[in-house]
């Protein structure tokens, strides 16, 4: 007997042994994956789809923050880069490059394509409500929008496909899609996303849960928020700022007075804050920062009160499922390859800003957004769950826990204050990029503020900002501090026109607050395109390369004097990186 | 049944093979030895090469002809007949002699001469390092035959010897005969400062190395014993030593004037770097930022080359005083302690930028409310001279506050609460901090009596009102004056 059951162990062994060793046939249907045939039956079926969208989707984030990064001045490739990164800094992308392959957008696109038209059988074939189509439906519609409005940013005229296709390959027909200009896109995306049956978060209580520790409520994209990212875009000041305004508003009318007067406000009184122990302000080691308290805690955060004051869509990464977190090895040394780091010009930038104590630096820049470990700049932004807070290495190497970070308060601030800016409101955007509403409005020593702290403007310029006892007021926007004032900064200067410096001093501002986050690129390209001046974009990527000592710098300068240079080479290829 | 599971095991090797087998290709072509030197040791060729006897001879005579014989890599400079010959005969005199000098020609890694670019520092068994330069030497030897390969290692057969030679703190012990090095290796047993009970403490029940911890020029300046770094080291005759120290003796009173002067001379003959005669500078640099003149014309005789540098003797070394007195300087932001430790919330130090857009780092300490408060400094060996002195400090309120410095004095509570008040040397009148005065403010002068440790205080006004009992220091300046 027992010689059987070692007999037939071996025999299992050798098995074993014949199969690794030349044959690959370990391929399996997967058990946790839905086929064709189990599709779309009912709404749960529906919410899978959604979240199975939502899980390739994520596979597009290491793309995302490379591609708006390193092609633009913040972010630098360190000694460790491969040539296809250096590529990217370099402005001369060869047609084979991986990061430039657009085949990775187009497979979520197809999805969503996919998804869109299932949904629209189901609702004709009633297996779910019109609520509950509406709500999904406009869901994956937006997500494709924001996709192609990547894909516009990157390579300029892309082929705009709303279809299912059952092959993917079907896209190089270039018969049958023509490459849309990236002005017409943008039309075409407002055009299909203004049209949307609905705009607001999701009710859906089978969609917004807890799982794995995370609520899932801020995993969709706001579609108010891209409805203003592209209406900002195509130059259509007004609507992008009233889309931004309806995001602003979100807990306008909330029964909590933390979260009426906090959610996307950026006000005062909370922990995500630059500050100082109070009347220490002088001493420079009692700076808030911990994991929990102070600025850099926006990225170290548990989904607490005041992580929902200000984000408004992330998608977290987790060792628990896929995909996993790229960005431990595109930052980390410890744990990863430490491919890119900091630019010197935006530690630069950081370093030209001042205090209100005094203190000659942005505290965002050395204290949280990157850290100085080895003696070498490092990105904390995407590091602070993983690194340890006081040792700077890894607790555990294999927990690789990560945010992919897409909205928040203070990006929209800057967006909307920047559509203000161009709508002929360049005090209220001053406003928004320094000190908040109520401080501008305000007149100091004034008890009745009656008619003070507030813009007297029409919608979607009203703000009251007032914050009065004597008579009591406490509009909705009284706590809001500005993006610098949050920063503890004193304010920028308007130096010469007005549009074009406030304007100038909103893009820097989201440098100095947004950095890494994946903004920078489409920053550059939007308004470069805004103002026909190539310039503005050439000369920032060429201050990058300059301060790293890139001999290439002005070449690199004079290449991208062409807009037409500013776009990848749209190469599709079968194989890709991820 | 045994026999059973023998055949199932054989079994399973055979198919591992045949698995193996089956997918790759055989190694055997690639992994054969087909150069027949790499059959033989090192210790094997070395003892087949007759040019080599002498040396062979002594690897037998110190064991390493076996260890020559291992699985480790060694690379060997071996002298040949006429080499040996050429060694001192006292060089050979006892065993551990002879280990020395046949470990000086072996390093722990394959060596070629294709591997130098154009020197290579190769660390001998010994510790010592030599250079292996790319025209085919090794200091002064030349390679007469190169790239020798064994099966583990390789050889060159060199026509001079590779003596070992002393390192910098070896040369200090064995040659006491200069009052110079005399009075460096006494500093063993000698505590300069004060300070080595500590040390005793720290170090207890452990094995000390008295020159490591106990050896005032070891251990506040460069470690002379260390093989990776070069040191230029200049050596005074007696009598031009002595000179230097009666020198700097006014400076130094105190209960052992001469030795502090001896070791503040010898601390600044020891540079980092190797110095050639030919590219010695007029001037250098010692470790402790004093300026020292090299004229060659007092170099007596030829430099002693060392393992780990090189070794001038000169007949004398003219270090000008003010060269050797130098501004000491204070920065605010390092204070030793405060009069009381429950004011942290009141203190901060800050980084600024000054209107020039200087960055610089302070403190201030705003609403104690005690009279008084003092924050402690110290300055550490301080010559006995007249200093004059002068601070920065930025006040960035609306008005003036007035501050001042004690040098010297203090209150000091022992263990068993027994107070003692100490006069204090100097004791400077308050001085009104001007808003927003960036410059540097004379305070006046004071003289110290006797060398060593001097604490400072800054002290409050007397009074608890935060609007006039702030303090501020970016930094104190003492400057000595020489007489």
């Amino acid at each position: 007997m027992k010689i059987v059951n070692k007999l037939s162990y071996s025999l299992l062994f050798l098995s074993l042994l014949a199969i690794s060793s030349c044959s690959d046939y370990l391929e399996v249907e997967p058990q946790d994956k839905l086929t064709e045939s189990q599709n779309y039956r009912d709404v749960y079926d529906a919410d899978a789809a959604v979240i199975g969208v939502y899980g390739k989707f994520m596979n597009l984030a290491k793309k995302y923050v490379v591609l708006n990064e390193v092609r633009a001045d913040l972010i630098s490739v360190t000694n460790n880069a491969d040539p296809n990164l250096r590529e990217l800094q370099n402005h001369e992308v060869s047609p084979d490059n991986p990061y430039a392959n657009p085949a990775d957008f187009y497979k979520v696109i197809l999805n969503c394509n996919d998804v869109l038209a299932n949904f629209d059988k189901m609702l004709a074939d009633k297996r779910f409500t019109q609520e509950e189509y509406n709500q999904r439906y406009a869901d994956i519609g937006a997500l494709r929008s924001w996709i192609y409005l990547q894909l516009g940013i990157h390579y300029g005229n892309v082929p705009y496909i709303t279809d299912p296709l059952k092959n993917i390959e079907d896209i190089k027909d270039e018969s049958k899609f023509i490459r849309l200009p990236f002005d017409r896109l943008l039309e075409e995306l407002v055009h299909f996303t203004e049209a949307l049956p609905y705009v607001d978060p999701y009710t859906a209580e089978s969609l917004v849960i807890n799982v794995d520790g995370y609520n899932t409520a801020k995993f969709f994209i706001n579609k108010e928020f891209l409805l203003g990212d592209l209406n900002l875009w195509k130059g259509n000041y007004t609507q992008a700022a009233t889309h931004y305004r309806t995001v602003m508003e979100t807990a306008t009318g909330s029964g909590n007075d933390s979260e009426r007067f906090n959610t996307y406000r950026l006000a005062w009184g909370t922990d995500i804050i630059v500050s100082y122990i109070r009347y220490q302000e002088q001493d420079l080691e009692s700076l808030i920062n911990t994991a929990t308290e102070g600025w850099g805690s926006l990225f170290s955060r548990e989904m607490d009160n005041d992580w929902n004051y200000e984000w408004i869509w992330v998608l977290p990464f987790s060792p628990d499922f896929e995909p996993e977190n790229p960005f431990i090895n595109l930052f980390s040394m410890q744990g990863g390859e430490y491919l890119l780091k900091p630019s010197q010009k935006v530690i630069d930038l950081w370093g030209d800003q001042t205090q209100l104590n005094g203190f000659p630096y942005d505290a965002r820049g050395r204290k949280f957004s990157y850290k100085t470990i080895g003696g070498q700049p490092v990105v904390m932004k995407y590091l602070s769950n993983y690194l340890n807070f006081e040792t700077f290495t890894p607790d555990d190497f294999f927990d690789k826990q990560g945010q992919w970070f897409l909205y928040r308060a203070a990006q929209l601030h800057l967006r909307f204050a920047e559509a203000a800016n161009r709508d002929g409101r360049h005090r209220l955007a001053d406003a928004f990029l320094n000190n908040g509403v109520h401080n501008e409005y305000d007149i100091p020593g004034t008890v009745d503020v009656t008619d003070i702290q507030q813009t007297h403007d029409v919608p979607p310029y009203d703000f009251d900002a007032r914050q009065g006892d004597f008579p009591y007021y406490r509009g909705d926007w009284y706590r809001g501090t500005g993006v610098r004032g949050r920063a503890y900064l004193e304010a920028a200067e308007v130096k010469g026109d007005s549009t074009i410096a406030i304007e100038n001093n909103i893009i820097q501002e989201a440098a100095l607050e947004l950095a890494f986050e994946g903004n920078r690129w489409g920053d550059l390209v939007r308004v470069a395109l805004r103002r026909n001046d190539p310039a503005f974009l050439a000369d920032k990527v060429y201050e990058k390369l300059q301060k790293e000592g890139d001999s290439r710098a002005s070449e690199v300068r004079s290449k991208l004097m062409n807009p037409d240079n500013w776009y990848l080479p749209f190469n599709w290829k079968e194989e890709d990186n991820d | 049944m045994k026999f059973v599971m023998k055949l199932f095991g054989l079994l399973c090797i055979l198919a591992v093979w045949g698995a193996v087998q089956s997918c790759s290709d055989s190694l055997e072509d690639h992994v054969k030895v087909n150069n027949s030197n790499l059959k033989a040791t090192i210790g094997e060729k070395i003892s087949q090469d007759s040019d080599l006897s002498s040396f062979y001879q002594l690897l037998q005579e110190t064991g390493y002809d076996e260890i020559l014989n291992s699985s480790k890599t060694f690379t060997i400079w071996a002298p040949n007949n006429a080499a040996m010959s050429m060694v001192e005969s006292e060089l050979l005199t006892d065993l551990d002699k002879k280990i020395e000098f046949v470990k000086n020609h072996i390093t722990l890694a394959s060596t070629t001469t294709g591997s130098v670019e154009d020197t290579l520092q190769v660390q001998m068994l010994t510790g010592k390092y030599q250079s292996f330069y790319a025209n085919q030497k090794i200091e002064n030897a030349n390679i007469i035959v190169v790239d020798q390969y064994a099966s583990n290692g390789i050889y060159h057969v060199i026509d001079a010897p590779l003596t070992p030679k002393l390192n910098l703190w070896e040369f200090i012990v064995e040659n006491t005969d200069y009052d110079q090095n005399k009075f460096i290796t006494k500093l063993n047993d000698y505590d300069l400062f004060g300070e080595e009970e500590r040390f005793f403490e720290i170090y207890e029940g452990m094995e000390l190395d008295k020159d490591t911890i106990l050896n005032e020029i070891l251990r506040t300046g460069y470690y002379l014993k260390d093989e990776k770094k070069k040191f230029t080291y200049f050596l005074i005759q007696n009598d031009g030593y002595d000179q230097e120290v009666q020198k700097l003796k006014p400076y130094t009173k105190s209960l052992t004037p001469n030795t502090r002067a001896r070791y503040y001379v010898s601390r600044d003959l020891i540079f980092e770097g190797y110095y050639n005669r030919d590219n010695l500078p007029d001037t250098l640099i010692s470790q402790f930022g004093v300026k020292v003149p090299i004229n060659t014309m007092n170099i007596v005789g030829e430099p002693v080359k060392l393992s780990n540098g090189i070794v001038y003797v000169m007949n004398q070394v003219n270090v000008k005083l003010e060269d050797k007195l130098q501004p000491i300087k204070i920065e605010g932001e390092e204070p030793t302690g405060f009069s009381q430790d429950d004011k942290r919330a009141f203190t901060f130090y800050r980084e600024k930028t000054d209107p020039s857009g200087e960055y610089f780092r302070d403190i201030e300490i705003y609403g104690h409310g005690v009279p008084e408060f003092e924050i402690k400094y110290r300055a550490p060996q301080l010559y006995s001279t007249t200093y004059k002195v002068y601070w920065r400090a930025v006040n960035d309120f609306e008005g003036s506050f007035w501050q001042h410095l004690r040098i010297g004095g203090g209150t000091y509570i022992s263990e068993n609460g027994t107070v003692t008040q100490i006069d204090p040397i100097k004791e400077f009148g308050d001085q009104e901090v001007v808003p927003f005065n960036y410059d540097e403010v004379y305070l006046g002068e004071f003289t110290l009596e006797e060398a060593g440790d001097v604490d400072l205080a800054l002290v409050a006004a007397n009074t608890g009102t935060s609007r006039w009992n702030a303090l501020t220091l970016d930094y104190l300046v003492l400057v000595p004056i020489i007489e």
